[in-house]
């Protein structure tokens, strides 16, 4: 991968010069991260038709899910971008995504930690395992709803569709109401798992239903109300487009 | 300056550890390291482990192809990070 290709996706040229496979998955990613209730069967046909396998697709999705969440912490808990990026990528390089997980791993290879795996099986069960942790996430945000609900919506709402916008006098009327640090960032943490959530499940939907009709039949269904987070809201108007 | 006070919540051994980090590496990505050690159990490990699982497990694209595609995903998003 040439820096050219680099500065051709990320906008410095029509996309068209690109590979078609990588156009065809860009324009996936785009419209899956921007409107993941617009995206249907006949996206996954046009994928497809562009020369993309079930599993390239999935793959794509999923890069898709885990940035939605990550850069939904980054705005909202505003990390500090580091002066010079090549540090934080020669890390990467070094201990790879995994050693970033504790303290201790950076220095071992921790075991509680699913290893990097080739075989198709693990494969397959990824995006299962994936959703069903999302799940769990997106449940940490109890604590908040139940002391503050008001304020804890708002927070949601704004980490759904602005991550960027939530300020520290949503954090003092949380803590007004009693919620400790930890309870607020969970429940930041579960906002931005529940929009990573939605699309992840927009995108599986598309590329499992063979028809749109099917797909809207099956979509009720598919996407979880629980309690206190509506993980459909917020992600129709989505106020940067 | 972050939202939170992560450090508050982060024990002993991880502040030294980022402590030493920093002195080794000022330019490190601190705060995303914070942020999933503030969880470790239910955030930072099974993200790692995903993102690892993801971005170089799987094989129908090249590591590039996909860091660029996660790079375009978090440009779409408007973030820096």
């Amino acid at each position: 991968m040439g820096k050219a290709v680099v500065a051709k996706v990320l906008g410095e040229h029509p996309r068209s010069e690109v590979d078609p496979r990588q156009s065809a998955i860009f324009d996936f990613a785009e419209k899956l991260t921007l409107f993941p209730e617009t995206v249907t069967a006949d996206d996954s046909a046009v994928l497809q038709s562009a020369g993309l396998s079930e599993p390239a697709i999935s793959e794509g999705i999923m890069v898709v899910a885990l940035f939605s969440l990550i850069t939904r912490m980054a705005d909202a808990l505003r990390f500090q971008t580091p002066n010079d990026l090549s540090t934080g990528a020669d890390l990467l390089r070094r201990f790879g995504y995994r050693g970033m997980a504790g303290p201790w791993s950076l220095f071992t290879s921790d075991p509680g930690i699913a290893k990097t795996s080739d075989d198709g099986e693990t494969n397959r069960t990824l995006p299962d395992s994936m959703m069903r942790w999302l799940e769990s996430v997106t449940l940490l945000g109890a604590a908040a709803h139940t002391a503050a609900t008001v304020a804890a919506r708002s927070i949601v709402s704004t980490v759904l569709c602005n991550p960027s916008d939530v300020c520290e006098v949503d954090v003092e009327e949380l803590k007004s109401h009693g919620c400790t640090e930890e309870t607020i960032f969970d429940l930041i943490l579960s906002a931005a798992a529940s929009a990573s959530l939605v699309r992840l499940k927009a995108g599986y939907g598309a590329l499992h239903q063979p028809s749109e009709q099917m797909m809207i039949a099956n979509a009720g269904a598919e996407i979880p109300r629980s309690g206190f987070i509506n993980v459909s809201s917020g992600i129709g108007n989505h106020p940067r487009v | 300056m972050l939202l939170l006070n992560l450090d508050a919540g982060l024990g002993k051994f991880s502040r030294a550890v980022l402590h030493g980090f920093r002195l080794l590496s000022p330019d490190a990505p601190f705060d995303i390291l914070k942020a999933f050690w503030y969880r470790g159990t239910i955030f930072g490990k099974p993200f790692c482990g995903f993102a690892e699982a993801i971005m170089r497990g799987t094989p129908s694209w090249s590591r590039g192809e996909k860091e660029l595609l996660s790079a375009f995903v978090s440009s779409i998003n408007r973030c820096v990070y």
